[in-house]
């Protein structure tokens, strides 16, 4: 199928919903990061929004750590 | 006694079980194993701008994107906080929100610290006003800067209003970048309307020392040098400040 169209992708083929609120962005000890609801009550690390570089060394924040916040 | 050993000997077989499973943890989880530790805080504050650079449609979370509210907080929090003495804007995206990208260039040119941008694999369409905001701009020698007009999507629109209404848009991106870069009007403006360089569009891609080369950007270079030159410009500010209480 060739769609010839000057609509955005995205607007035509639009996500559900579900992917959006399995996201979230929080900030925990000052890091503001985005996460990923896991499993009971805690959440995986997606990507840190802190524009510290220090922040992106400590390994407690590290991207696919899980993190005890709730969703 | 033979006890005693066992239970030592089975305690340090459990620490090593230990070592070994968080290593195993970190390595499924970074790639990598151990990450150098900084003292203090950096007086050096690194804002990316990566992926795409959202406007008021949110893309799908799969995406990777820049969004204007995180970043403008962002520039904010560094233009108050006075323990950060610079800042390095770090871009690699595709472009995105014409208006959302103006925004992000307008706070950076305005921020009065000392700041700094490097291009990495690409600082594309409104990644390029971004780009030049900064004090100083660098591009890495392999990046490129896809330079074209404003559209809508992959395809010319003709009705007379909206033409108009986009040439207008198109000219506050002119404006910004031949106000923040050595560029020409007219230059900036062979460059965008070049035919031939792009597959169904009109444009340049300029690589990196292009780039640098026709006043876009100011030198070619990598994070060495743009954090050196970012130090040299914390400097500078210094002593400016200096000279004004004396």
């Amino acid at each position: 199928m060739i769609l010839y169209t000057p609509v955005p992708k995205e607007i035509i083929f639009q996500p559900d919903m579900a992917a959006y609120e399995k996201r979230k962005e929080v900030i925990y000890e000052g890091v503001p990061m985005l996460v990923e609801s896991g499993e009971n009550n805690s959440c995986r690390i997606v990507r840190l929004l802190s524009t510290d570089p220090a922040h992106y060394l400590d390994p407690r924040f590290m991207p696919g750590n899980t993190i005890a916040v709730d969703f | 006694m033979v006890r005693e050993e066992n239970s030592y000997k089975s305690s340090e077989d459990e620490n090593k079980e230990e070592k070994a499973s968080s290593l195993v943890e970190k390595i499924q989880q970074l790639g990598q194993t151990n990450i150098p530790q900084m003292p203090q805080d950096s007086k050096i504050h690194c804002l990316t701008i990566i992926g795409q650079i959202e406007g008021h449609l949110q893309l799908p979370p799969q995406n990777k994107t820049t969004k204007y509210e995180h970043v403008i907080p962002q520039i904010v929090a560094i233009e108050q906080n006075p323990n950060i003495e610079g800042l390095l804007v770090i871009l690699n995206t595709v472009g995105g929100d014409v208006e959302a990208g103006l925004a992000i260039s307008e706070m950076l040119a305005s921020l009065s610290k000392p700041t700094v941008s490097i291009v990495l694999g690409g600082g594309h369409s409104i990644g390029v006003p971004i780009a030049v905001s900064c004090d100083y701009a660098f591009i890495a020698e392999t990046a490129t800067m896809t330079i074209h007009p404003i559209r809508l999507s992959g395809l010319v629109i003709g009705v007379p209003q909206t033409f108009e209404y986009l040439d207008k848009m198109q000219e506050r991106v002119i404006k910004f970048v031949t106000k923040h870069s050595k560029i020409s009007e007219e230059k900036f403006k062979e460059l965008m309307f070049a035919k031939g360089n792009l597959t169904r569009d009109i444009g340049t891609n300029v690589i990196g020392p292009e780039a640098v080369k026709y006043g876009l950007m100011d030198e070619v270079g990598g994070i060495g040098e743009a954090i050196k030159k970012l130090n040299e410009l914390i400097e500078l500010k210094k002593k400016e400040n200096e000279g004004l209480i004396q």
